[in-house]
Protein backbone atom coordinates (compact mmCIF):
# COMPACT_ATOMS: atom_id res chain seq x y z
CA UNK A 1 0.00 0.00 0.00
CA UNK A 2 1.04 3.26 -1.11
CA UNK A 3 0.70 6.13 1.64
CA UNK A 4 1.13 9.58 0.16
CA UNK A 5 1.54 12.79 2.06
CA UNK A 6 -0.33 15.79 1.43
CA UNK A 7 1.49 19.15 1.27
CA UNK A 8 2.71 19.83 4.32
CA UNK A 9 2.47 23.65 5.96
CA UNK A 10 4.77 24.40 8.66
CA UNK A 11 2.51 23.75 11.43
CA UNK A 12 0.71 20.96 10.58
CA UNK A 13 0.37 17.78 7.99
CA UNK A 14 -2.59 17.79 5.49
CA UNK A 15 -4.46 14.09 6.40
CA UNK A 16 -2.30 11.58 4.46
CA UNK A 17 -4.26 10.01 1.76
CA UNK A 18 -3.85 6.32 0.92
CA UNK A 19 -4.35 4.80 -2.66
CA UNK A 20 -3.83 1.63 -5.05
CA UNK A 21 -3.93 0.50 -8.17
CA UNK A 22 -6.05 -2.54 -8.53
CA UNK A 23 -6.82 -4.44 -12.30
CA UNK A 24 -10.19 -5.66 -12.67
CA UNK A 25 -9.78 -9.53 -13.11
CA UNK A 26 -13.56 -10.25 -13.46
CA UNK A 27 -14.50 -12.33 -16.59
CA UNK A 28 -18.04 -10.07 -16.95
CA UNK A 29 -15.68 -7.02 -15.82
CA UNK A 30 -16.96 -4.34 -12.59
CA UNK A 31 -21.13 -5.10 -13.26
CA UNK A 32 -23.61 -4.32 -10.75
CA UNK A 33 -23.06 -6.93 -8.15
CA UNK A 34 -19.29 -6.18 -7.44
CA UNK A 35 -19.95 -2.25 -7.70
CA UNK A 36 -22.72 -2.70 -5.21
CA UNK A 37 -20.52 -4.62 -2.83
CA UNK A 38 -17.51 -1.81 -3.00
CA UNK A 39 -20.15 0.85 -2.18
CA UNK A 40 -21.51 -0.96 0.62
CA UNK A 41 -18.19 -1.43 1.97
CA UNK A 42 -17.08 2.03 1.36
CA UNK A 43 -20.52 3.51 2.66
CA UNK A 44 -19.38 2.29 6.13
CA UNK A 45 -16.66 4.60 6.76
CA UNK A 46 -16.55 8.28 6.93
CA UNK A 47 -13.65 9.08 4.99
CA UNK A 48 -13.75 9.81 1.15
CA UNK A 49 -13.08 7.07 -1.12
CA UNK A 50 -12.57 7.68 -5.44
CA UNK A 51 -12.23 5.09 -7.15
CA UNK A 52 -10.17 6.51 -10.60
CA UNK A 53 -10.18 5.38 -14.42
CA UNK A 54 -8.26 7.04 -16.75
CA UNK A 55 -8.16 10.46 -15.00
CA UNK A 56 -12.12 9.92 -14.21
CA UNK A 57 -13.02 9.64 -10.60
CA UNK A 58 -15.77 8.37 -9.40
CA UNK A 59 -17.66 8.32 -6.14
CA UNK A 60 -16.97 4.59 -4.30
CA UNK A 61 -19.98 5.37 -1.97
CA UNK A 62 -22.35 5.25 -5.15
CA UNK A 63 -23.29 2.32 -7.22
CA UNK A 64 -24.53 4.96 -9.70
CA UNK A 65 -21.11 6.31 -10.39
CA UNK A 66 -19.59 2.82 -9.78
CA UNK A 67 -21.67 1.75 -12.55
CA UNK A 68 -19.99 4.62 -14.96
CA UNK A 69 -16.75 2.98 -14.81
CA UNK A 70 -17.44 0.86 -17.46
CA UNK A 71 -14.35 -1.48 -16.51
CA UNK A 72 -14.60 -4.15 -18.12
CA UNK A 73 -11.58 -7.32 -17.51
CA UNK A 74 -8.22 -5.78 -17.44
CA UNK A 75 -8.95 -2.23 -16.42
CA UNK A 76 -6.59 -0.05 -14.14
CA UNK A 77 -8.22 1.48 -11.65
CA UNK A 78 -6.87 3.70 -8.69
CA UNK A 79 -8.47 3.59 -5.24
CA UNK A 80 -7.77 6.58 -3.29
CA UNK A 81 -9.00 7.23 0.12
CA UNK A 82 -8.42 9.76 2.31
CA UNK A 83 -9.59 10.54 5.90
CA UNK A 84 -10.64 9.03 9.26
CA UNK A 85 -9.10 5.20 8.99
CA UNK A 86 -8.79 5.51 5.28
CA UNK A 87 -5.56 3.08 5.47
CA UNK A 88 -8.16 0.57 6.74
CA UNK A 89 -10.90 0.88 3.86
CA UNK A 90 -8.33 1.27 1.29
CA UNK A 91 -6.44 -2.48 2.80
CA UNK A 92 -10.27 -4.01 2.39
CA UNK A 93 -11.23 -2.79 -1.27
CA UNK A 94 -7.88 -4.40 -2.15
CA UNK A 95 -8.54 -7.52 -0.78
CA UNK A 96 -11.92 -7.43 -2.29
CA UNK A 97 -10.31 -7.06 -5.77
CA UNK A 98 -7.86 -9.78 -4.86
CA UNK A 99 -10.42 -12.01 -4.12
CA UNK A 100 -12.28 -11.28 -7.34
CA UNK A 101 -15.14 -10.27 -5.49
CA UNK A 102 -15.96 -13.70 -3.52
CA UNK A 103 -14.40 -12.53 0.31
CA UNK B 1 -22.68 3.65 -26.95
CA UNK B 2 -26.78 4.95 -27.61
CA UNK B 3 -29.62 4.28 -25.68
CA UNK B 4 -31.65 4.31 -28.65
CA UNK B 5 -29.24 1.68 -30.13
CA UNK B 6 -30.69 -0.99 -27.76
CA UNK B 7 -33.88 0.26 -26.06
CA UNK B 8 -37.09 -1.34 -28.37
CA UNK B 9 -38.89 1.58 -28.94
CA UNK B 10 -42.19 -0.65 -29.45
CA UNK B 11 -41.99 -2.30 -26.00
CA UNK B 12 -41.23 0.79 -23.96
CA UNK B 13 -44.67 0.79 -20.98
CA UNK B 14 -45.28 4.15 -19.63
CA UNK B 15 -48.37 2.99 -17.22
CA UNK B 16 -46.57 0.20 -15.86
CA UNK B 17 -49.44 -1.18 -12.82
CA UNK B 18 -48.27 -3.39 -10.81
CA UNK B 19 -47.36 -4.25 -7.34
CA UNK B 20 -44.06 -7.07 -7.22
CA UNK B 21 -40.96 -7.00 -8.60
CA UNK B 22 -41.65 -10.28 -10.82
CA UNK B 23 -44.70 -8.82 -12.14
CA UNK B 24 -42.91 -5.60 -13.50
CA UNK B 25 -39.88 -8.21 -14.89
CA UNK B 26 -43.16 -10.59 -16.52
CA UNK B 27 -44.73 -7.06 -17.77
CA UNK B 28 -41.48 -6.17 -19.76
CA UNK B 29 -40.16 -9.38 -21.16
CA UNK B 30 -43.69 -10.09 -22.30
CA UNK B 31 -43.73 -6.77 -23.97
CA UNK B 32 -40.51 -7.33 -25.74
CA UNK B 33 -42.26 -10.81 -26.63
CA UNK B 34 -44.95 -8.79 -28.02
CA UNK B 35 -42.74 -6.55 -29.99
CA UNK B 36 -41.06 -9.78 -31.54
CA UNK B 37 -37.46 -9.22 -29.85
CA UNK B 38 -37.57 -12.10 -27.69
CA UNK B 39 -39.78 -15.58 -28.83
CA UNK B 40 -42.73 -17.05 -27.40
CA UNK B 41 -40.95 -20.03 -26.25
CA UNK B 42 -37.60 -18.56 -24.47
CA UNK B 43 -40.04 -15.64 -22.67
CA UNK B 44 -40.79 -18.06 -19.60
CA UNK B 45 -36.59 -18.66 -19.56
CA UNK B 46 -35.59 -15.46 -19.72
CA UNK B 47 -37.90 -14.50 -17.01
CA UNK B 48 -36.67 -17.17 -15.01
CA UNK B 49 -33.06 -15.50 -15.35
CA UNK B 50 -33.53 -12.29 -14.67
CA UNK B 51 -35.45 -13.05 -11.57
CA UNK B 52 -32.05 -15.73 -10.89
CA UNK B 53 -30.01 -12.26 -11.23
CA UNK B 54 -32.36 -10.57 -8.51
CA UNK B 55 -31.58 -13.13 -6.17
CA UNK B 56 -27.89 -12.29 -6.01
CA UNK B 57 -28.92 -8.37 -4.81
CA UNK B 58 -31.65 -6.27 -5.84
CA UNK B 59 -31.08 -4.46 -9.23
CA UNK B 60 -32.93 -1.45 -7.57
CA UNK B 61 -29.89 0.48 -7.15
CA UNK B 62 -31.50 3.72 -5.62
CA UNK B 63 -33.27 7.21 -6.84
CA UNK B 64 -36.15 5.59 -7.75
CA UNK B 65 -34.28 3.36 -10.10
CA UNK B 66 -34.06 -0.30 -11.63
CA UNK B 67 -31.92 -1.87 -14.01
CA UNK B 68 -33.08 -5.96 -14.14
CA UNK B 69 -30.78 -7.92 -16.05
CA UNK B 70 -29.63 -11.19 -17.46
CA UNK B 71 -27.21 -12.47 -19.91
CA UNK B 72 -29.52 -14.89 -22.05
CA UNK B 73 -28.49 -17.32 -25.30
CA UNK B 74 -31.64 -16.90 -27.21
CA UNK B 75 -31.04 -12.95 -27.67
CA UNK B 76 -28.89 -12.29 -31.19
CA UNK B 77 -28.02 -8.58 -29.52
CA UNK B 78 -29.00 -6.45 -26.66
CA UNK B 79 -32.38 -6.20 -25.80
CA UNK B 80 -34.00 -3.02 -23.86
CA UNK B 81 -36.78 -1.61 -22.71
CA UNK B 82 -38.26 1.27 -20.20
CA UNK B 83 -41.44 0.97 -17.77
CA UNK B 84 -42.59 3.70 -15.89
CA UNK B 85 -44.84 2.60 -12.76
CA UNK B 86 -46.33 5.92 -11.79
CA UNK B 87 -47.51 4.27 -8.51
CA UNK B 88 -43.82 3.02 -7.56
CA UNK B 89 -43.32 -0.79 -7.54
CA UNK B 90 -41.94 -2.73 -4.26
CA UNK B 91 -38.37 -3.94 -5.84
CA UNK B 92 -36.67 -4.24 -2.73
CA UNK B 93 -34.09 -1.42 -3.61
CA UNK B 94 -30.91 -1.13 -2.01
CA UNK B 95 -32.23 2.20 -0.17
CA UNK B 96 -35.53 0.69 0.71
CA UNK B 97 -37.39 3.43 -1.73
CA UNK B 98 -40.15 2.37 -4.24
CA UNK B 99 -39.13 1.98 -7.95
CA UNK B 100 -40.49 4.34 -10.51
CA UNK B 101 -38.32 4.27 -13.94
CA UNK B 102 -37.27 0.24 -14.69
CA UNK B 103 -34.61 -0.32 -17.32
CA UNK B 104 -34.46 -3.98 -17.95
CA UNK B 105 -31.70 -5.37 -20.18
CA UNK B 106 -31.18 -8.57 -21.59
CA UNK B 107 -27.41 -9.46 -23.76
CA UNK B 108 -26.33 -12.10 -25.49
CA UNK B 109 -23.51 -14.21 -22.73
CA UNK B 110 -20.90 -14.01 -25.23
CA UNK B 111 -20.45 -10.06 -25.18
CA UNK B 112 -19.71 -9.40 -21.63
CA UNK B 113 -18.20 -5.93 -22.72
CA UNK B 114 -21.02 -4.85 -24.88
CA UNK B 115 -23.37 -5.83 -21.30
CA UNK B 116 -21.26 -3.59 -19.22
CA UNK B 117 -20.86 -0.90 -21.85
CA UNK B 118 -24.84 -0.63 -22.05
CA UNK B 119 -25.51 -0.82 -17.86
CA UNK B 120 -22.80 2.10 -18.19
CA UNK B 121 -24.84 4.01 -20.49
CA UNK B 122 -28.34 3.68 -18.73
CA UNK B 123 -26.47 4.36 -15.51
CA UNK B 124 -24.90 7.58 -17.11
CA UNK B 125 -28.07 8.95 -17.91
CA UNK B 126 -30.26 7.66 -15.13
CA UNK B 127 -27.98 9.43 -12.64
CA UNK B 128 -28.93 12.80 -14.26
CA UNK B 129 -31.85 14.09 -12.01
CA UNK B 130 -33.35 15.93 -15.48
CA UNK B 131 -33.24 13.01 -17.42
CA UNK B 132 -35.45 11.00 -14.57
CA UNK B 133 -37.50 13.60 -14.46
CA UNK B 134 -38.77 14.44 -17.37
CA UNK B 135 -38.94 10.01 -17.77
CA UNK B 136 -41.44 10.29 -14.97
CA UNK B 137 -43.39 12.72 -16.95
CA UNK B 138 -43.51 11.10 -19.78
CA UNK B 139 -47.09 9.33 -20.86
CA UNK B 140 -46.52 7.95 -24.10
CA UNK B 141 -43.63 5.48 -25.62
CA UNK B 142 -43.16 8.29 -28.08
CA UNK B 143 -42.55 10.67 -25.68
CA UNK B 144 -39.68 8.44 -23.60
CA UNK B 145 -38.49 7.55 -27.37
CA UNK B 146 -38.27 11.66 -28.00
CA UNK B 147 -36.36 11.87 -24.28
CA UNK B 148 -34.38 8.66 -25.22
CA UNK B 149 -33.04 10.57 -28.72
CA UNK B 150 -32.52 14.06 -26.84
CA UNK B 151 -30.03 12.19 -24.40
CA UNK B 152 -28.21 10.34 -26.98
CA UNK B 153 -27.75 13.38 -29.15
CA UNK B 154 -26.54 15.81 -26.12
CA UNK B 155 -24.21 12.30 -25.39
CA UNK B 156 -22.19 12.59 -28.54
Amino acid sequence: MKQINGSVDSKMSAPAYYEQDVIVNLEHGLHLVPCSKIAELAKRYSCNCVIIKDGRSVDAKTIFDLMTLGAVKGTRLTLHCQGEKSDELLEKLVALFDSDFQA
Amino acid sequence: MKLTDFVVKDAIITDLSVNAKDEAIRAMIKSLQGSGKISAENSESVITAILKREELGSTGIGNGVAVPHTKHPTVDGLVSTIALAKGGVDFASLDGELVYILFLLVSPPDRPGEHLRALETISRHLRNQDFCNFLKQSSTPQEVWELLLEADQKDS
